[in-house]
């Protein structure tokens, strides 16, 4: 009786299958979402900490304090350097695209002793 | 049999959608961030070979160090790799598919500039390593 009586039969299984689908789908688009994002977030550190680096090194030579603002992957930044006397401090200060907040990371150089200073 | 077909239908026209989505997604991105990545690393093991380093040399494309232990490293770029030989002998590959290496020198320090295929140069700057006491 049941085996004769399949007139249900397409319309669950497609149902069914179609919401497996929809489930799989929906559930994946988040997670590569969330993924590219993570990515990005992490390449754009990368590029304000070498950003950052870079500028110290240029700064050693000749310490001075100063401030200027950037755009590294469409994310606008500041870098702030200041003269510390020992130590030369490099902030640089962005918007976290995983956290929404400020973002700021410092890196610190000591001063090349050029040969007129040393006396 | 029509609620069969019908589910077909939406299911061979959504595919190719969420196909090109999901690809778009996952794409978008992931080359600049594998190319920065790449670049990143040379950068790192080159800041490494110079903490043992006693002297730089450079021209355009090639920067030559010589070790404490009085080794000579030599990286330069070969075709489309950035290679590491040391007294000229072996060729250790260290970044692939690079459309173009530059060495740039200044008064207190230098740079490398990687361009990896289909990305941006990606610049770093270095410092000349310090002298040791005893030499």
């Amino acid at each position: 009786m049941l085996r004769s009586n399949h007139k249900g039969m397409f319309l669950l299984d497609t149902l069914f299958s179609f919401s497996l689908l929809l489930f799989l789908s929906l559930s994946l688009i988040p997670v590569l979402h969330l993924l590219t994002k993570q990515q990005i977030a992490l390449e754009t550190e990368r590029a304000m900490s070498r950003e950052l680096h870079n500028e110290l090194i240029k700064t050693i030579p000749y310490p001075s304090s100063h401030e200027r603002s950037l755009t590294i992957n469409g994310v606008e930044a500041i870098i702030r350097m200041e003269d510390e006397g020992e130590l030369l401090k490099g902030c640089m200060i962005w918007e976290d695209l995983r956290s929404g907040g400020e973002r700021m990371l410092c890196l610190y150089a000591a001063p090349i002793k050029m040969p007129e200073d040393s006396q | 049999m029509i609620e069969a077909l019908f589910a077909c239908a939406l299911l061979l026209t959504t595919t190719p959608i969420l196909l090109l989505f999901m690809n778009d997604l996952s794409t978008y991105y992931s080359s600049t961030f594998i190319n920065d990545a790449k670049a990143h690393q040379l950068f790192v093991f080159l800041q490494e070979e110079l903490n043992h380093t006693q002297t730089v040399q450079l021209s355009s494309k090639e920067v030559l160090l010589t070790l404490h232990n009085g080794d000579l490293i030599s990286i330069k770029l070969n075709g489309t790799n950035i290679v590491r030989q040391v007294n000229g002998y072996g060729q250790e590959r260290l970044v692939f598919d690079v459309a173009d290496f530059q060495c740039r020198q200044y008064e207190h320090s230098f740079s490398i500039s990687v361009t990896l295929k289909g990305g941006s140069p990606i610049e770093k700057y270095y410092t000349y390593p310090p002298q040791p006491k005893w030499l």
